[in-house]
């Protein structure tokens, strides 16, 4: 074996492995019967700078596909569940900004009432039956965030920019529809890291704009129900403020990862629900961290869980399985409830009852340190909302995606999981 | 063949002339990569790299405008599939006009 051969062979290693697995004794039997050259190694050599760029490339590609259209999804599904209550919240609260009332009146309420009718509908057809009224549902809510949250001067630049960012995410989603079934595998890393940049992009144009244009808290729900507190005991207030924006933001992890996974997985309606918690996540102190450790293990216990599992039994590696989308959505959750033991049915609704009235209990204390009439925290609904059910929903999310991880399992005998073909 | 799909070809870049002589090769029946650089050669006088050649090889096959055949051989062999006979119909359609074009030309100058 001379020098050129030698080379040849060692530039054959240095090929990606996929190319190598497929290819590589094929390429060995070429040069084993071809007179060693020069020019064999440098054809070689060209070749696998050829193969990693190709495959960089298609890596690259297939990522950024990937997490843009988690990203739009779950923005869109986050901000159009988020416009619900905030419509709440407009009827609870009188209109703040006197200057630029009637541009809300006149241009962001009916858009806002047209935006939540085609969101109902929506909800359930999304883009597989509806595309368009769903298109036309994520437009106007774009539109009316912007408008929603900026000054008069700037309605029109924010309005420019939510039909920019909106048609952006809307060629994402037309994309996906045309997109085959390799490119349906997510990755949970794309999961985390779509979930914590919406989260963060989100969080930081509310705050941003918030701060901006009136000088406090975007969110009515932070002063309603925080600032009264925190202004009556100040000693207490940071403890209030870590304790309330864990426990939101760990809710709304658990429902960003879960909308993500339920939309992607075309569940609407659990999507639809899970993402409506997201709008509990108001902008306190010590949010970001709790929010950023609370995603990371929680993505990581749904990627040990069944239910990724179970969502890409529909979708094996080799292709999508020719069933229309309600069958796959039927057979999604006959799959789905199949592999829901009433162990685990039990041990939800157990710890749902148990969170709240824990939930409950905690809130009554702190308000009873902090010296807070908790009659007058009864009288504001969705203070005893955020403070009850965000930690009922996490504690119910995490132990529904504890009970279907694998740590169960590998503390004691369990049934074995069954993979049901689809 | 759609006009995109000829077009495919061509956007195989550097590999769009070895992958164009790889079919060619493969319209006349199955071979392996040996012979298939065989073929080539004696064809157009030039010997392909195993490099070039099994780039052309790979991204046909991704296309799949070929195919491989089951072997119990380190070599495998690999053949023409329907739409890639299509695609190099097409694009022996494409070159017979401009070759026709710059006959016509040259007989003209």
């Amino acid at each position: 074996m001379n020098l050129w051969t030698r080379a040849a062979f060692m530039l054959i290693r240095l090929h990606p492995p996929a190319w190598r697995q497929r290819y590589a004794d094929e390429v060995r039997t070429l040069v084993d019967a071809d007179a060693s050259r020069p020019g064999l190694a440098a054809d070689l050599a060209l070749s696998a700078l050829s193969e990693w760029s190709r495959a960089g490339g298609a890596s690259l590609l297939a990522f950024g596909r990937t997490l843009g259209l988690a990203v739009a999804r779950l923005t869109v599904a986050s901000i159009l569940s988020w416009m619900v209550v905030a419509a709440g919240l407009q009827w609870l609260e009188p209109p703040p900004w006197p200057v630029d009332a009637a541009f809300r009146v006149v241009l962001a309420g009916p858009m806002a009432q047209a935006a939540l009718a085609a969101l109902a509908v929506s909800s359930f057809e999304w883009t597989r039956r509806r595309p368009v009224l769903a298109r036309l549902a994520v437009v106007a809510a774009f539109v009316w965030l912007f408008v929603r949250f900026s000054s008069p001067a700037g309605v029109l630049v924010g309005a420019a920019g939510g039909w920019v960012f909106a048609l952006v995410i809307l060629s994402g989603i037309r994309g996906d529809e045309r997109r085959e079934a390799p490119g349906k595998v997510f990755h949970p890393l794309s999961a985390w890291m779509a979930t914590t940049s919406v989260f963060v992009l989100v969080s930081v144009i509310l705050e941003v704009v918030g701060l901006w244009t009136r000088g406090h808290a975007t969110y009515p729900l932070i002063r309603h129900s925080i600032e009264p507190i925190a202004s009556l005991s100040p000693f207490f207030a940071p403890g209030i403020a870590v304790f309330g924006g864990a426990c939101v933001l760990l809710a709304s992890g658990v429902a960003s990862v879960l909308s993500w996974s339920a939309i992607v997985r075309a569940r609407p309606l659990l999507g639809w629900l899970a993402t409506f918690a997201v709008c509990w996540a108001p902008s306190l102190p010590g949010r970001m961290p709790a929010g950023m450790i609370a995603m990371a293990v929680l993505s990581w216990l749904f990627a040990s869980s069944r239910f990724d599992r179970t969502w890409r039994c529909g979708e094996p590696p080799g292709g999508v399985t020719a069933q229309s989308p309600a069958q796959r959505h039927r057979s999604a959750a006959g799959r789905a409830l199949a592999r829901f033991r009433h162990f685990e049915l039990v041990s939800a609704l157990a710890a749902v009852t148990i969170a709240a009235g824990v939930s409950y209990i905690v809130l009554l204390a702190f308000l009873h340190i902090t010296g807070v009439n908790p009659g007058d925290a009864r009288r504001n609904p969705m203070l005893i909302a955020q403070w009850a059910l965000a930690p009922a929903l996490l504690t119910v999310f995490a132990a529904v995606l504890f009970a279907s991880s694998r740590i169960p399992r590998s503390l004691g005998p369990r049934v074995p999981f069954q993979q049901v073909t689809p | 063949v759609t006009k995109k799909q000829s077009d495919t070809l061509n956007d195989l870049g550097r590999f769009s002339e070895p992958a164009l002589f790889v079919m060619i090769s493969l319209a006349e029946g199955p071979k392996h990569g040996y012979a298939m650089t065989q073929d080539i050669e004696q064809m157009t006088g030039q010997r392909p790299g195993p490099g070039t050649l099994y780039g052309a090889i790979s991204r046909l096959e991704s296309r799949k405008w070929i195919e491989p055949l089951p072997s119990d051989d380190r070599r495998r062999p690999y053949r023409l599939t329907g739409v890639g006979q299509k695609v190099l119909r097409a694009r022996l359609d494409a070159l017979r006009a401009v070759t026709k074009v710059a006959q016509a030309r040259l007989a003209a100058g």
